[in-house]
């Protein structure tokens, strides 16, 4: 052979084993992991970002090859023990409640109540046989994710909630007086307020600064948007003749002077206290045993063609959260008129301020005959009505003609 | 390799995002307790997965692992089907269950409220509603035989809700009880400004979205002899009497009452009988009823707050023969109605003070011969099983 063919041989050799050295170096460092990676990662568990509601997840690079049932069953039972989050601090550390999902070849921990404002929490993933990770990672504030061949951990801290104290906007009633058979109390808060504690948070005082012993129903009461609370005095103790009523007495005697006491020790469920007491006296007058009579109340019309507010003057409070959709104003011919309300005078005065100036002519006042004093009574009867039909009272008027001019 | 972790993340976010906005497409192979094949369902227009609850108050079973819950949050009653269908096991006693059930949300036992407690008839595991501190989270757990505590996957089942109907101004959102009867679920509310006993029905199979049907309940109060048509029920339970159901109701003033539903349209009043009387000072946390020695006993768990107290603790329970609550003479009704004699433990007429109920603030039957009742210990709560006398 020429030399120069032996040369080009040579070169074509070299070059092929170079080819062949490269694609093996290329199959080495391109193959699949003899384990596979994984990533396990904190996320919220919703659209609304909230830091206290994360799920816990894991996937590997080749997740959507990953076949979980070679580590767990298809019910994923035993998932708690590859997957799991325990809270930091207080004294121990606990697995938290949750559930498991697997979904797009990702494993998923949901935690089954929000995490808590300011905690810290241990996300743990330990495969079978993997060794014990570090776990001493500094805890990241927000969601994180970390990746490995083994065992994973993370530490996850909830940002801590906001300062700002909540506040005790109103409370209902707000005149200085109660009929000695009040029955209901309103609190409104600024923000949803912890519930289960209202007992042992709201104190009827005596003048002297004694407890009334048990004065309300056990019911807690709020509404839906967990800031409005209705507190009952007992019901069997402002009730004569039944015998709560007759072993403890009523709740509130005729002269004396109670405060209600709010304290500054009940939480938001942000965990942020009230801060201070708050305290409001009442003088108690005699009970008030008679129905609710529209008739005996003081109608003061406004002008035809204002915006003036239609005034109503009670003879007495009646109950502020009846009082909200209570009483509708009408045309006429029965179609309500829009308009804004306001309640003043210690819950004693009504006023109506229409969206469009009022028409002149004939309209009415339409009232819900459940519309309640602050004893209970109403339209229908006296809150201590016996139900049987001798004895049954007859319905107040429940409209009144008003003339507009 | 951090920026494909970053990507890949992304993408498992926006994955993520597009599940959890959306209702879960949790396959029926993962669910931890479908309901097996051909199973009948009790739910009509059931949903699946997303079920988050707003509160809970109360808990009772259906058939067939149908889990009732009472959400006061919404004024709703939700059916779950747990799947839960057996076999039945003994639940394991729990020294401490307050620690454990509170280290399980995150918290400590002092920011835990165990609000009810029901046990499923069909497999004995334990359920119980749980409200956490101060963030009203609300949680059911369940404890199986093998005494693990774990939280019920609501995310799993099919569940349908069922909000109450308002009263004459406001919503209804004091949901008491929740309990099934044969054709129906019955519920006992209340709005939170009106003082009022409303019963309602909910035909089954229960239709998410579906209502219910609404009963004024009147009944003569025995304690201040007076018909009264505002004092709600505080608990109650099922039975039927020649087909035909009938709500057994406890009040704060303790009557016990009968009220025959079965052939009530919606709106009508329905005219409580009042059977038993157990004396004034007692209010009514629990009932259930079991049959032992031919007899069928009502069982009512009372937390007490009058003196003198009847034993060593203010909670304690009374069985009532159901005779009494069926008689044949209606001189033993309402103004006639048979009062407890308070003096003696047995009363003869057949209302006997259970002693192993002393303490207990949640308490269930488990079969005629157990109850599985939670006791609180001097601030230690304990999950025992006790024998039913």
């Amino acid at each position: 052979m020429p030399r120069p063919a032996r040369r080009t041989s040579l070169i074509l050799i070299l070059a092929l084993l170079a080819l062949v050295i490269a694609f093996a170096a290329w199959r080495a460092t391109h193959r699949a992991s003899p384990e596979p990676r994984f990533t396990l990662f904190v996320h919220p568990a919703d659209e609304s970002h909230d830091p206290a509601k994360v799920v816990a997840a894991v996937f590997t690079r080749t997740s959507e090859h990953l076949d979980w049932s070679a580590l767990l069953p298809k019910d994923l039972s035993g998932a708690e023990k590859i997957l799991w989050i325990e809270q930091i601090g207080g004294g121990g550390s606990a697995r938290l409640f949750g559930g498991y999902s697997v979904r797009g070849g990702e494993l998923y921990f949901t935690p089954s109540a929000p995490l808590l404002p300011g905690a810290t929490y241990h996300v743990a993933f330990a495969p079978p046989d993997a060794e014990k990770g570090d776990v001493q990672s500094p805890a990241n504030v927000g969601f994180a994710a970390t990746s490995g061949h083994g065992r994973l951990d993370l530490m996850y801290q909830v940002p801590a909630a906001t300062a700002e104290a909540p506040k005790l906007q109103t409370l209902h009633p707000t005149a200085e007086e109660l009929p000695a058979n009040h029955l209901k109390f309103y609190l409104t808060f600024s923000e949803p307020m912890e519930q289960g504690v209202f007992l042992e948070r709201i104190k009827l005082l005596r003048a002297d600064g004694s407890e009334i012993a048990g004065p309300f129903r056990e019911a807690e009461l709020w509404s839906p948007d967990g800031r409005r609370l209705t507190v009952w005095l007992h019901p069997g103790r402002q009730k004569t003749g039944v015998s709560l009523n007759e072993a403890e007495g009523a709740v509130l005697r005729e002269g004396e002077t109670v405060a209600l006491n709010v304290s500054g020790a009940w939480r938001s469920v942000r965990g942020q206290k009230l801060g201070v007491d708050f305290k409001r006296s009442y003088r108690i007058a005699a009970a008030a045993r008679g129905q609710v009579d529209p008739s005996k109340w003081s109608i003061q019309p406004p002008k035809a063609n204002t915006r003036d507010p239609l005034r109503i003057l009670f003879p007495g409070p009646l109950d502020w959260a009846l009082l909200q959709d209570g009483i509708r104003i009408t045309s006429d011919a029965r179609q309500p008129l829009d308009g804004r309300l306001h309640i003043a005078d210690g819950d004693g005065e009504w006023l109506f301020t229409p969206k469009t100036p009022w028409q002149s002519g004939s309209h009415l006042i339409v009232i819900n005959p459940v519309l309640e004093d602050l004893a209970g009574n109403n339209l229908n009867g006296p809150f201590e009505a016996d139900a049987t039909a001798s004895a049954a009272a007859q319905p107040s008027v429940a409209e009144l003609p008003l003339r507009i001019e | 390799m951090k920026t494909q972790t970053v990507l890949r993340a992304s993408a498992a976010i926006a994955t993520l995002a597009v599940i959890t906005a959306g209702v879960s497409r949790i396959s029926s192979q993962q669910a931890q307790a479908a309901p097996s094949p051909g199973h009948a369902s009790h739910l009509k227009n059931a949903q699946t997965g997303g079920l988050k609850l707003a509160s809970v108050s109360s808990l009772s079973f259906g058939p067939a692992g149908l889990l009732l819950v009472a959400e006061p949050g919404s004024g709703s009653v939700v059916g779950i089907e747990t799947g839960d269908t057996g076999p039945m096991k003994k639940p394991k006693p729990i020294a401490d269950i307050g620690t454990v059930v509170a280290a399980g949300l995150g918290t400590t036992a002092e920011n835990i409220t165990i609000k009810d407690m029901a046990v499923n008839p069909e497999s004995g595991r334990v359920y119980l509603a749980v409200m956490r501190k101060p963030d009203n989270a609300a949680a059911v757990i369940t404890i199986g035989a093998d005494g693990k505590a774990g939280a019920l996957d609501t995310a799993k089942f099919a569940w349908a809700r069922v909000t109450l109907p308002g009263g004459t101004t406001t919503k209804v959102t004091n949901v008491t009880d929740v309990a099934c009867a044969s054709d129906r679920v019955i519920a006992a509310g209340s709005c939170n400004e009106e003082f009022a006993s409303k019963i309602f029905s909910i035909p089954m199979p229960l239709e998410h979205g579906g209502t219910a049907s609404v009963f004024s309940a009147e009944t003569y109060h025995v304690s201040h002899k007076k018909w009264e048509t505002r004092a709600p029920i505080s608990s109650f339970v099922c039975e039927a009497e020649d087909g035909k159901t009938n709500v057994v109701g406890a009040f704060a003033c303790t009557p016990i009452a009968k009220f025959p539903v079965g052939d009530l349209q919606s709106g009508a009043q329905v005219k409580g009988v009042s059977m038993v009387e157990l004396g004034s000072g007692n209010r009514p946390i629990d009932m259930f009823m079991y049959s032992k020695g031919g007899k069928r006993w009502l069982v009512t768990q009372t937390q007490r707050f009058h003196q003198p107290l009847f034993g060593p603790s203010n909670l304690w329970g009374a069985r009532v023969d159901m005779a009494l609550l069926n008689p044949s003479s209606p001189d033993k009704t309402n103004e006639k109605a048979v009062h407890r004699d308070v003096k003696q433990a047995k009363d003869p007429q057949g209302i006997e003070v259970v002693d192993v109920l002393f303490g207990a603030v949640q308490a269930d039957k488990l079969s005629d011969e157990e109850a599985v009742v939670i006791r609180d210990n001097g601030g230690k709560l304990a999950m025992e099983l006790v024998a039913l006398p």
